[in-house]
């Protein structure tokens, strides 16, 4: 299928984004092109939502009711940025929305523990650990991620958000910026913070290693 | 001058190093920073390890069937004619042809009706005019030529005066 071309901004470079084009397919019908988006976005949708909310069920939603939004969205869709840059704003709103209804109480579902293999009640393991089930370098690695999962349940949402697209989306300043809302100076700000905060919580723990 | 007494912007702008997202004059500055403090540098090693305990977090993928269900969602969603996007252009460039065809059948069928209604009303004024030479065609079909009629006429033989 060829590339749309938006007769009024030919060259624009967003146009090269094959998500844009796969949007502005959906727009003229194309439901093979969403279900590409989804596809290729479900999973990175699922992981920043899962480290915001600690839930996997709550992150599957969330992610869900993302592309929903996307969907609606399609007919009046006018691509102005990378893709990726626009699904994750809807995704930043969909993470305020959902921590407006719950306030500021968080919990962890108990399928955190079921389907999480790194993650465990501290007790068990323990338990684990001595009665030698398991190896002491994954041992190692769980108690690192417990650590490291500790400390960004400490960051506040928005830093956690921008610490999450920086880190595993490779997302720019700019590109946090436009997401979150804010200006690329805020967001280095932002980060600033966050990531000293992360620093000082894994201090002693790193030391010990 | 240690760490800590460094102005607040540098301090800030080593997590930005170590993104990238600084300019030229800041880099420049911060790096000659880091030369001279070794408390910088571990602060900055710190950030640095730290920033890539990330990569221990876990990444967990979509349920097989989840791809299924959202597609199943969507189709919920209510949709319009996909040429009909609120993008008056488009509506125009949609609209004006089928107008246009509208408006030419239109415009044929009442010429069609005015041409033949002429027509036929011309048709039946010109059988009314000549009613009274077709109601006797079967007769005059006999006589040949209308010369002979006008023969007998002068001839005086249907005037009564022989």
């Amino acid at each position: 299928m060829q590339p749309v071309i938006d007769s009024e901004n030919p060259n624009a470079a967003y146009l090269q984004d094959p998500h844009v084009q796969l949007m502005l397919r959906t727009q003229q019908g194309d439901d093979q092109a969403f279900e590409q988006l989804v596809t290729a976005y479900q999973d990175r949708l699922i992981g920043i939502f899962y480290h915001m909310a600690s839930d996997r069920s709550v992150a599957e939603d969330l992610a869900q009711d993302v592309f929903l939004r996307v969907f609606r969205a399609r007919e009046t869709y006018t691509p102005t940025a990378k893709f990726s840059t626009w699904l994750f704003r809807i995704a930043n709103n969909a993470a305020s929305n959902q921590r407006r209804n719950r306030g500021r109480r968080r919990e962890r579902s108990l399928n955190l523990q079921e389907s999480n293999p790194f993650s465990s009640r501290p007790a068990e393991r323990l338990l684990a650990e001595k009665s030698k089930l398991m190896p002491a370098r994954m041992a190692a690695t769980r108690e690192a991620c417990d650590q490291v999962r500790e400390a960004l349940d400490s960051l506040g949402d928005r830093q956690r958000m921008a610490i999450l697209l920086h880190r595993f989306e490779g997302m720019s300043y700019a590109d946090i910026g436009d997401a979150m809302d804010m200006t690329a100076a805020a967001v280095k700000s932002l980060l600033s913070r966050a990531r000293e905060s992360l620093r000082i919580k894994l201090e002693s723990y790193v030391q010990r290693q | 001058m240690t760490g800590n007494d460094y102005p607040s912007h540098i301090h800030e702008n080593l997590v930005a190093y170590l993104d990238g997202e600084l300019t030229e004059p800041q880099t420049r500055a911060v790096e000659k920073a880091l030369s001279a403090d070794p408390s910088l540098r571990q602060r900055l090693a710190a950030l640095k390890q730290t920033w890539q305990m990330l990569d221990t977090l876990p990444h967990p993928q979509a349920t097989g069937a989840f791809t299924q269900q959202t597609m199943e969602t969507v189709q919920f969603v209510p949709r319009s004619h996909p040429q009909l996007k609120s993008n008056w252009r488009t509506r125009w460039q949609f609209l004006v042809p089928r107008a246009g065809f509208v408006l030419g059948l239109t415009i044929s069928a009442a010429l069609g009706f005015l041409v033949t209604n002429r027509w036929s009303s011309d048709e039946a004024t010109l059988l009314l005019h000549d009613y009274s030479v077709i109601r006797q065609l079967d007769g005059l079909s006999e006589i040949g030529s209308t010369e002979f009629l006008q023969e007998l006429d002068k001839s005086g033989l249907f005037d009564g005066s022989q």
